[in-house]
């Protein structure tokens, strides 16, 4: 063996030691490294030192997937700035040669503008080796060299080996990174997150497993699962085992367990097989959730909707509730008398009633019933008497009651009804109506008696102007009768109309008037106060007997006109086409117009005389 | 003023004196003379006052008017009025015993073909459409002065007359 050539072998032996030695050394830091900076450093000295550059640098993709620069050595800024983003290879690529390019000048396959920025750096020689991480490019490592070169297999075989190590090493900090991440949502969760192997045997714990249970992770790890549940449930555990094993996955199962201080809890389970890389099950994760809070306002919701059916149901009237549609979602036991059969659920609409009517007997379609309008329009119903009538024919007069429902958000969500049967009030109406046609018989024909009683007296005198008087007595008694019968016929309780009341009076005092005397009645509005009826109904009936004497002594037909208005006060008026009298000196002869003064005054009111144009008397009061 | 007007009409055209008739009128002179042609018209009262139908009695007689009975009750009036042939019935409609004077009126029409004037304490719509059938000769209402019975005693008389004629 030549000395030469000895030489030359020693060399490469040596090379090839210090090549081992740096790789070594560079495996060595990279186990130990403990973030990425650590990393690239020790990647950047490997790179020099077994490649014998005289720069070099590291880049990786970033999130939108460019080449950037991590780490590097002597680079200028410059440069970095201007190859940034480049790479022969894209991010995704699952295989992908080292370049080694000998001489930069001598390159053909480098684009010119790229060689432009490489020679700018003084850089002769350059060499691309791909990084790679989980099986896809990652990055690259770069190697540059001021001249020329010439790369031995040895340093083309190093390059690779570097790359690879750098990709494990990057690899290692990330899953590390993942798993610290993992493990810190997992041990911050409020839900007992738990794995177990496929015995049942706990393996791990997290905090929200020690806040829902009472155990520490120290007291239950390599325990088994058994120890989580009541006596009474033992046998689910073989079940979920099981089904773990085909592989199954059991999503919010609920169930019971037991915590260490031997409460019982309601809990809400998902357990997933956890297989390993080869795709076997291995073992379980178990995530509870403790839903003992969400039972008991369950049962607690449950609790109160059962009290209000109880209410509703204890409520001796008809009620029921409908959806948003109209259709009948619950009834009470009244509803089911009421209606005298029972409603269907989720198919009867809006009355629980077998047939509706008006009070006047027309039919009256369900879907225009007050709950229909309800629901329609949503607004309470009220006021509005119907009648229903039962299958068997009886029917009952009713009052509902129909009040739209809304949900937290205001939302319409059904309505719901009330029915009062009012057919007692109805009956206690009747009974009062006979009552009152009684009393106002008896009234009536007391008032007949009285004049009976006139008639005989009339008969009995010989004096005319005894006569006289019992004559005006007499027909003072039938304007009584008239405002009694107006009184009596009233709508309302307390007042009566005024139109009725001057026709029922004038229509009295004509049939004692002579036939060519026409009464005209007027304006007349309003209702008139009960307590009015009968002062005012001896007023009217005095004035139209002046009228009459003193304004209808001609031949021929003559009008009296009568009218009644109601502005800030009521004004009555009665009016004649004769001379008129003079107030003041007729007033204290008549006894009529005594009369009349007297009752103005209980009227609160006054009496008035003119004569122009016409002959009128007026009375005003409030 | 002109609008909304009624005319009141005036109640019986045989009422004729041209002065004001009260309780005592139909004793007057002139009343009197005027009742030689009705002294054929027979009346019927019922009326179970008796204080009542005794001065109806009286005002009618007065009036010219022959009395053909007064009864109180349903039966009375059916009886009287088979048995009397009245011209026209004067009667209430709140009779002692079980029927009313519309449920008599009614039957008195059917039976007899005697129409009735009713003087009552009761003049409803209900009333007026149950005696439709009964074809009434008019309506009286309680508290009535016996002047106004008398007139329309007469009107009624007057519109049979004019029907036979």
């Amino acid at each position: 063996m030549s000395e030469a050539r000895l030489t030359e072998q020693t060399r490469a032996l040596e090379q090839l030691t210090h090549t081992e030695t740096a790789l070594y050394a560079f495996t060595d830091r990279l186990f130990h490294a403990e973030s990425d900076h650590e990393m690239y450093e020790a990647g950047l000295d490997a790179i020099l030192s077994i490649l014998r550059c005289d720069r070099a640098s590291i880049l990786l993709f970033d999130d939108r997937n460019a080449m950037r620069f991590v780490a590097w050595r002597a680079l200028s800024e410059q440069y970095r700035k201007a190859v940034d983003g480049h790479s022969p290879w894209k991010a995704e690529d699952r295989s992908a040669d080292p370049i080694w390019v000998a001489d930069i000048e001598k390159a053909t396959d480098l684009p010119e503008e790229l060689k432009a920025v490489v020679r700018a750096e003084r850089i002769a020689a350059l060499a691309f080796i791909p990084i790679f991480l989980g099986g896809k490019i990652a990055g690259k490592f770069m190697a540059y060299y001021d001249a020329p070169r010439v790369f031995t297999d040895r340093e083309i075989g190093a390059g690779t080996t570097i790359a690879m190590q750098l990709g494990f090493g990057l690899g290692r900090l990330r899953a590390e990174e993942t798993t610290r991440r993992m493990a810190a949502i997992v041990e911050t969760s409020d839900d007992a997150i738990i794995s177990k192997n496929l015995e049942g045997v706990i393996q791990t714990w997290n905090r929200g497993a020690a806040n829902i249970f009472g155990y520490t992770a120290d007291e239950v790890v390599g325990k088994p699962v058994t120890l989580l549940m009541p006596p009474e449930r033992y046998d689910e555990e073989p079940g979920i085992l099981a089904r773990l094993r085909r592989g199954e996955r059991i999503d919010h199962y609920e169930t019971v367990r037991r915590r260490k201080d031997g409460t019982l809890l309601d809990i809400s389970l998902t357990v997933s097989p956890i297989r390993d890389n080869a795709g076997r099950i291995i073992a379980a994760s178990k995530i509870g959730r403790d839903i003992t809070e969400q039972k008991r306002a369950e049962a607690a919701l449950r609790d109160s909707e059962r009290r209000l059916k109880d209410l509703l149901a204890a409520i001796p009237a008809a009620i029921y509730t409908t959806d948003a549609s109209g259709t009948i979602t619950y009834y009470n036991e009244a509803a089911v008398e009421f209606a005298g059969k029972p409603p269907i659920i989720g198919s009867d609409k809006w009355s629980v009633a077998w047939k509706l009517y008006w009070p006047d007997g027309t039919p009256l379609p369900h879907e225009q019933s007050p709950m229909a309008l309800a629901l329609k329009e949503d607004r309470p119903i009220r006021g509005k008497e119907l009648i229903a009538e039962r299958p068997d024919g009886t029917r009952i007069p009713f009052l509902p009651f129909p009040t739209p429902l809304h949900d937290a958000n205001g939302k319409l969500v059904g309505a719901i009804n009330m029915l009062v049967d009012v057919s007692e009030r109805k009956q206690a109406e009747t009974q009062q109506r006979v009552l009152m046609r009684e009393l106002n018989h008896r009234v009536k024909n007391n008032m007949q008696m009285l004049q009976s009683l006139l008639f005989t007296a009339t008969r009995q005198t010989q004096s005319l102007d005894a006569r006289k008087v019992l004559e005006d007595i007499s027909n003072r008694i039938t304007a009584m009768g008239a405002a009694q019968q107006v009184l009596y016929g009233a709508d309302r309780a307390n007042t009566f109309s005024a139109t009725e009341f001057i026709d029922a009076v004038c229509h009295a005092a004509q049939q004692s008037f002579p036939p060519n005397v026409r009464i005209v009645r007027e304006m007349v509005s309003g209702q008139l106060d009960n307590d009015h009826a009968m002062p005012l109904a001896l007023i009217l009936n005095e004035l139209l007997t002046n009228a009459v004497k003193y304004g209808c002594n001609g031949g021929g037909e003559s009008q009296i006109r009568v009218g009644l208005t109601n502005g800030e006060g009521f004004e009555l008026y009665v009016e004649d086409d004769g001379p008129g009298f003079d107030f003041q000196s007729v007033k204290d002869r008549s006894s009529g117009l005594k009369l009349v003064q007297l009752l103005a005054r209980q009227l609160g009111g006054h009496l008035e005389v003119s004569r122009n144009p016409a002959s009128r008397c007026t009375i005003r009061f409030k | 003023m002109q609008t909304n007007m009624t005319v009141i009409p005036a109640r019986g055209p045989l009422s004729s004196p041209p002065s004001r008739s009260g309780p005592s009128a139909p004793a007057t002179e002139n009343d009197v003379s005027g009742t030689q042609s009705e002294n054929c018209d027979r009346i019927l009262i019922v009326e179970d006052d008796l204080l009542i139908a005794s001065q109806m009695e009286v005002a009618l007689t007065e009036a010219g008017f022959t009395i053909a009975g007064a009864a109180s009750t349903a039966n009375e009036a059916l009886q009287l009025a088979h048995s009397q042939s009245p011209t026209l019935v004067v009667i209430d409609i709140r009779l002692a015993g079980d029927r009313d004077g519309i449920d008599t009126a009614l039957e008195l029409f059917r039976s007899h073909g005697v129409r009735c004037l009713f003087a009552s304490a009761y003049s409803d719509q209900e009333a007026q459409r149950r005696a439709a059938p009964a074809a009434p000769l008019g309506w009286l209402q309680k508290p009535y002065t016996m002047a106004s019975l008398v007139a329309k005693v007469r009107a009624a008389v007057s519109e049979l007359r004019s029907r036979t004629d």
